[in-house]
């Protein structure tokens, strides 16, 4: 039995339910047993080091610290944890000072990082401590005939150095290899290594969607019947907006689905595809699911319908309340810059605080803080309903 | 040993479609690529287009794209690329127009370079003697000072494949370099025309710059190093600063990213269409069982990351 410390992400923990139900099963069905490192923080995902390198890398090394202390390699399901995660343990390893400087910050929790720690994807372990051989032993069903394009994500290919590329030459190529054991064919594309564009879908959202539209569009066209990703951020970006890409930038229809490499997994190791999550799609993987399967059952037995509704309703009410706010605010705002010119509004936003209520624009701020504190009740409510 | 060349080639002179041609020709056991594309225009194909000087990856002339990826091919030995004699394929730079074959029309990359003015701007008069800098100010400078212009970032660059208006890596990066030269006074001029004008938010932050630069220049580093600065100064009304300082504190509240609430903070409180539009995402996700976003995850004891947070950003100043 292999034990791992498992690095789940955010995104398998929140807007990738079906990444972190899937794989829970394929891993069972591997003989990894996993301990889930839940006092871990998020990477950063890049955000967060562009703003403070040092932040991220304390945050990084702190999680590397647990694993360190319960002797374990962690294992990661994303890619993005797992570029960020080495590219923080690449830094450390290299720089004796620096990580003594990160670990004079962790030592009040208790923790000292020492530099023993592995990272690695699932993908990584497949080929590297398991094996195709042994993998291919729990697969029971072929998927010949079916053509898989890989989507890597950036971060599990980039940059090199971090990643152990020249000790471990065939991780360059690892999703092509695992598509190929299940009897898959791979569809080779030029965007397999490419940007799938979330990073940028908040800030420019017109180019982030033209990358989704030529990536899938791309698969599409050379014969993919879905796209495999061990990235979750990718995933998010290919699948829930590819529908709005396709449209604007092709004209046609989204309608390639993108799948987690253990939905892939779990597959082709016979698992039902309810079990792996295949209606938590945008994209709908309905015909693609009935093409492997037929017959078998494709929705998920645990559909929240009554979190769904009150969700909806109270994400709807939210947001009518917001845009009631945001008109009242659209005046102000103009006021505001009218009185005091272009910078002044940012300015006060960004140094509210509760305490002085004496001019205009910190009523302002009182009120977007009592938003997001509305947000924060809302949520807790809901949480502590389910 | 024996090499193997797919070429690519392309004469709009001549109205050629663009196409693959291959050779094969025997190179001495320490070639590189370039001394077999030179070997092959001198004995088997003169019609054979492409740009080198330098021969040592010092002139920059002889980026171009192997097997997917760009490379200075005076510095890429073939045995490294195909050490079993394997088919090699060779294309020019993209993002960039083709002249004719592997030769690329870098004038965009000029432009661009000349866009973000490439030269010292100080306030006063010349000095008596020289600009004095100190060593420390000028130091983490030198790999930046690098750049020999090849292109070869700006040619696999995943943001400038869907937008040609953005300013790309090696410029960017050459801004930088004045950005945070000491002896530079418009420091402050040049973020501001860099937070827009498809600057220094655009980057995907993708790393294919970092990765096939010959240089170590790093230009995705040196963006990010601008995004920074142009926060410090002032510069907020991006929701590139509001969705990095939203992740920031979803970080600090509950140790885990929390997507809804990002989603919201960035595209801003005050931008109607962009949040119909997000409501309609959101309700999308809700419908297929993605429920969690608007329920995050907190990780247990996010006290002491919470602690973390504060006090190394706040130490930040
Ligand atoms: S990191 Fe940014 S600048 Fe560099 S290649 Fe990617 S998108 Fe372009
Ligand atoms: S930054 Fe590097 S890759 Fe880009 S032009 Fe300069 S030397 Fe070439
Ligand atoms: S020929 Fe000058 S850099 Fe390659």
């Amino acid at each position: 039995m292999k034990k791992y410390a498992f690095y789940p992400g955010c995104v398998a923990r929140g807007g990738a339910p079906e990444l972190y139900q899937s794989s829970l099963l394929v891993l069972d069905k591997l003989g990894i047993e996993t301990i889930e490192l839940d006092k871990a923080a998020c990477t950063g995902a890049g955000v967060l080091q562009e703003k403070n390198q040092k932040l991220g890398d304390v945050l990084n090394i702190r999680t590397l610290a647990f694993a360190e202390d319960m002797n374990l390699p962690i294992i990661t399901i994303c890619s993005t944890c797992q570029g960020v995660m080495s590219q923080a343990n690449h830094r450390v390893l290299k720089n004796p000072e620096y990580l003594e400087e990160i670990n004079s910050e962790l030592r009040e929790e208790g923790l000292e990082y020492k530099g023993s720690t592995e990272v690695k994807h699932l993908l990584w372990i497949l080929i590297e401590d398991i094996g195709l051989n042994e993998l291919q032993k729990t697969f029971k069903k072929e998927l010949k005939g079916f053509n898989f394009a890989p989507f890597y994500g950036c971060y599990i290919v980039r940059p090199s150095d971090a990643l152990g590329f020249s000790e471990n030459p065939e991780r360059q190529h690892s999703l092509d290899m695992v598509i190929n054991s299940t009897g898959a064919s791979v569809t080779d594309f030029s965007g397999k290594t490419k940007c799938c564009g979330f990073p940028i879908l908040l800030i420019n959202q017109k180019n982030s969607l033209k990358m989704v539209s030529n990536h899938t569009g791309e698969a599409k066209d050379k014969g993919a019947d879905a796209m495999v990703t061990p990235c979750p951020l990718c995933h998010l970006n290919l699948d829930g907006y590819q529908g709005k890409a396709r449209k604007d930038n092709r004209g046609d229809k989204g309608d390639l689905p993108i799948i987690h490499l253990p939905q892939l997994l779990g597959l082709a190791m016979g698992i039902e595809p309810y079990r792996l999550g295949f209606a938590r799609h945008i994209v709908s993987t309905k015909d693609f699911i009935s093409s492997i399967s037929p017959g078998e059952r494709y929705s998920d037995p645990q559909n929240f319908n009554v979190a769904m509704l009150l969700g909806m309703i109270g994400f709807g009410s939210l947001i009518f309340a917001l845009i009631t706010a945001i008109a009242a605010f659209f005046i102000l705002r103009a006021i505001l810059i009218y009185e005091w010119g272009d910078n002044s509004f940012t300015h006060y936003i960004d140094t509210c605080s509760f305490e002085n209520i004496f001019i205009i624009g910190k009523y302002i701020c009182s009120f977007l803080e009592v938003t997001e504190k509305v947000w924060d009740w809302g949520i807790s409510i809901l949480t502590s309903l389910f | 040993m024996k090499a193997v060349l797919d070429v690519k080639r392309f004469d709009p002179e001549n109205n050629s479609k663009e196409y693959f041609q291959k050779y094969e020709l025997e190179v001495e056991e320490s070639s590189t690529i370039l001394d077999a594309l030179i070997k092959i225009r001198e004995d088997l194909d003169g019609t054979l287009a492409l740009r080198c000087s330098c021969r040592a990856s010092i002139c920059g002339s002889c980026g171009m794209r192997v097997n997917g990826s760009a490379k200075l091919v005076c510095k890429t030995r073939l045995v490294d690329i195909a050490p079993e004699g394997e088919k090699v394929q060779v294309e020019p730079l993209g993002n960039m127009p083709i002249i004719k074959d592997l030769v690329v029309d870098m004038n965009p990359f000029w432009n661009k370079v000349q866009q973000v003015r490439p030269f010292m701007m100080p306030n006063n008069t010349e000095p008596e003697g020289e600009y004095i800098a100190s060593n420390e100010s000028m130091t983490h400078l030198v790999d930046v000072m690098n750049c020999i212009m090849c292109g070869a970032c700006v040619s696999d660059c995943t943001a400038l494949e869907v937008d040609e208006s953005f300013i790309g890596p090696a410029a960017l990066a050459k801004a930088y370099r004045f950005v945070a030269d000491p002896r530079d006074d418009k420091s402050k001029d040049r973020l501001k025309y860099l937070n827009k004008n498809s600057g220094v938010w655009d980057c995907t932050r993708c790393y294919a710059c970092v990765e096939v630069c010959p240089k170590g220049v790093a230009p995705m580093e040196r963006i990010m190093k601008m995004r920074d600065l142009a926060i410090e100064e002032g510069f907020k009304n991006t929701s590139g600063y509001r969705h990095t300082k939203s992740f920031v504190n979803s970080v600090g509240k509950s140790g885990r990213l929390d997507e809804a609430r990002l989603a919201l903070t960035s595209v801003g409180f005050f931008n109607v269409f962009g949040l119909i539009d997000l409501a309609f995402v959101g309700l999308k996700a809700l419908v297929k069982g993605k429920l969690p976003p608007i329920l995050p995850h907190k990780a247990r004891e996010s006290e002491n990351i919470k602690k973390i947070v504060n006090k190394i950003e706040r130490g930040k100043g």
